[in-house]
């Protein structure tokens, strides 16, 4: 079975620290997993998304800060509320099958991190029987 | 400026179901500034349609144009060569910009992409509201700035209704009485004298009431 397919969209203040936390301790992540560097949860457009599932992805996720926890005031609510709107979009469309998530993180919290990417794959796995493509 | 949204994802697949092959047509107009129908909107919306029906396998070839601005007929003639290949064209402007296409393009099919919503401005961002009704004849320099043809409910010409309370309108909570604002920006620049002058019946002639309106400038004509 082919693993499915996912794109995380990571802040450079929380996911990008995290996520280089969790290569430290020598933690392992699932394969495949495509990790893009941004410099705030809310550069991440809906456009970005839209163009991730467009592409075959099965999951789309945005490892940004906690609530009052973002370097640039908002962005990380920004970053939900257009999360929002992209699960609006595939709801009207009658897509079921992609995961689209703000997952928030801190350097501090990798192994939320680690954590939340080992569950939305293992889910991802079970409920698309893999990668579409 | 012309403020539009898009409308509901359901009826542009409805629209588009036909066609195999469609051009998605944007505006760097108004519609972009309200961020419903610009450069960043076309693609969203193409990838939209693309996803939905290659996963319905029934897959839709899109391409994507946008005008500097669709209301205007000669910017329209770059798109022809992309127009002609096409089923049909979706339109993502409002409604000016629909029709100059249809116009246009009288051979082709024209579709909305968006239900365009009033003249009006930005209050913040992601949040637009209406400002004038384009009524042909205007009387802001007599109401402070703000105008009750378009801000009040009932388009009232000499102060407010019965329904206006602690500056609201009765409509809705959410909309401030026109005439409390006129009230208060005249107070605010020593013009309040001007309130106290009737206006005279409105002429709705200028209006849409007279139907389609026609504007001409011999000096203009070519």
């Amino acid at each position: 079975m082919a693993s499915p397919r996912i794109v995380a969209f990571l802040c450079e203040e929380s996911g990008v620290p995290a996520l280089n936390f969790i290569k430290e301790k020598g933690l392992s992540l699932p394969e495949g997993i495509k990790f893009i560097s941004v410099p705030c949860g809310g550069r991440v457009d809906v456009e970005f998304i839209v163009r991730a599932v467009r592409n075959g992805a099965d999951g789309v996720f945005v490892f940004g800060c906690f609530t009052d926890n973002c370097r640039y005031k908002r962005g990380n609510e920004r970053a939900m509320k257009r999360i929002e709107r992209v699960k609006g979009i595939l709801s009207s469309m009658g897509i079921e099958d992609v995961q689209v998530d703000f997952i928030p993180v801190a350097t501090a919290s990798y192994m939320r991190m680690y954590r939340e990417v080992w569950n939305r794959f293992n889910a991802l796995s079970k409920n698309t029987g893999g990668s579409k493509k | 400026m012309i403020k539009a949204e898009q409308k509901p994802i359901e009826e542009i697949l409805d629209m588009i179901s036909p066609f195999k092959k469609i051009l998605v047509a944007g505006c760097g107009g108004c519609v972009t500034v309200c961020l419903s129908g610009g450069e960043k909107e076309v693609k969203v919306l193409s990838d939209t349609l693309r996803t939905y029906r290659e996963r319905a396998e029934n897959p839709i070839e899109i391409l994507e144009y946008v005008n500097t601005r669709q209301c205007e007929p000669e910017f329209l003639d770059p798109m022809r060569d992309l127009v002609e290949g096409v089923e049909a064209i979706l339109s993502t402007a409002c409604g000016v910009g629909v029709q100059t296409l249809a116009e246009r393009f009288p051979d082709k099919i024209v579709l909305p992409a968006l239900n365009t919503k009033f003249m009006g401005t930005t209050v913040e961002h992601g949040v637009w509201a209406e400002r004038c009704a384009g009524c042909g004849n205007c009387i802001l320099h007599i109401t402070g700035g703000i105008c009750p043809i378009a801000r009040c409910s009932k388009s009232l010409m000499n102060g407010p209704c019965g329904g206006s309370s602690d500056g609201k309108c009765e409509v809705n909570p959410d909309i401030p009485c026109a005439w409390q604002l006129i009230y208060d920006r005249l107070k605010a620049i020593g013009k309040l004298e001007q309130i106290y002058e009737p206006l005279p019946p409105k002429s709705w002639r200028t209006a849409w009431y007279g139907g389609p309106r026609k504007m001409v400038r011999e000096d203009l004509k070519i």
